[in-house]
């Protein structure tokens, strides 16, 4: 079953949340979301990272020893999970 | 072993079921024909089909141990085995069991996953307060790989644990390391400083005695004045070069 948008930011706010302030490696990331109910590929999942870094809700780095891009939440991004109560 | 029951032998007419008269979800077994009434550790498991709801209705420890037995790589079949055997849970077939081994492995990683920043933060907290010097931005990376290897599932709780006194440890050591070499350099100072004293000391008991006997007077003031200048380049020599003694020099490996 395809995940439609507004399930997927739900999931990626629920995977996001309780990294807190570390940064999360985007193949952690694919793979957490895909954990229960698989059908989010990485396409899907850059689209709405890039949406919402526009926004100011996520942020992302590359690791200079891993070369990972790793994502976590701003704080703009922390208080919209709050709002929306996705509890770990 | 799923559970900590102990294993008792049960007689296998017990839980044989005849063969034309197939068990019913919650049906109990024929009784047995021998009268003998079983002691508490050998009344046999009561065998009943079962569903993935019965797994679900596990303790908690039991299921962990259920989980723990698949991820240690014994086929499901064995676990079927032993879920008869132990729980009185009969599965016909393995998709229930596999089922809920997945729901089982989901959860538990879950909790890892949601646990993970905390583990780390604590880490962080034990490096902070102990008496070793950790910088800000040291920690701030230390956290941050001790929360890649959990998500990444290279250490779990109990190996942060473990990670976090080898840090210690090895920090310890290098303290320790330079603390000993700090004193030693103190230690050496003092001693020199009190050779020092010692061997004025003597000159001057030397020059009382000359004192009584005027005749060597002359080459006493000569030798004292030698003396002096031979000290005083060895001070300027050894502030000029800093050298580490024999003892104190790092080891291969250390």
């Amino acid at each position: 079953m395809k995940t439609t948008v507004p399930i997927l930011r739900a999931k990626l706010l629920r995977a996001l949340k309780p990294c807190g302030s570390y940064w999360l490696d985007e193949d952690t990331l694919h793979i957490q979301l895909n954990l229960a109910h698989p059908g989010v590929t990485r396409d899907e999942l850059l689209v709405v990272l890039r949406a919402w870094k526009e926004k100011d809700y996520v942020d992302f780095r590359v690791d200079e020893l891993s070369g990972l891009t790793e994502w976590r939440l701003t704080a703009s991004g922390r208080q919209l999970a709050e709002r929306s109560s996705v509890a770990p | 072993m799923i559970t900590k029951k102990t294993k008792t032998h049960t007689p296998r007419r017990q839980r044989d079921v005849a063969p034309s008269t197939p068990l019913s979800a919650g049906e109990a077994p024929a009784a047995s024909a021998t009268p003998e009434v079983p002691s508490e550790a050998e009344a046999p498991v009561a065998v009943r089909l079962a569903t993935i709801d019965d797994l679900r209705a596990l303790d908690e420890e039991t299921r962990g141990h259920i989980a723990d037995f698949v991820i240690s790589g014994a086929p499901i079949s064995t676990l079927r085995r032993m879920l008869e055997a132990e729980q009185g849970l009969r599965f016909t077939e393995d998709a229930p069991v596999v089922e809920f081994y997945q729901e089982e492995a989901r959860r538990r990683w879950q909790n890892t996953f949601d646990t993970a920043s905390a583990d780390a933060d604590a880490m962080i907290n034990v490096l902070r307060h102990s008496d070793l010097d950790f910088s800000e931005v040291l920690l701030k990376a230390l956290g941050q790989q001790a929360f890649r290897m959990i998500t990444q599932r290279e250490l779990n709780t109990k190996q942060v644990e473990k990670f976090t006194r080898l840090l210690l440890q090895a920090r310890g050591q290098d303290v320790s390391r330079t603390r000993a070499k700090e004193a030693l350099a103190l230690q050496r100072e003092k001693m020199e400083r009190q050779f020092q004293s010692d061997l004025e000391k003597a000159l001057n008991a030397l020059a009382d005695e000359i004192k009584a006997h005027p005749e060597v007077r002359e080459s006493f003031v000569f030798f004292r004045a030698k003396l002096k200048e031979a000290m005083r380049a060895k001070a300027k020599i050894k502030k000029m070069t800093v050298q580490t003694p024999p003892l104190l020099e790092e080891t291969p490996g250390a």
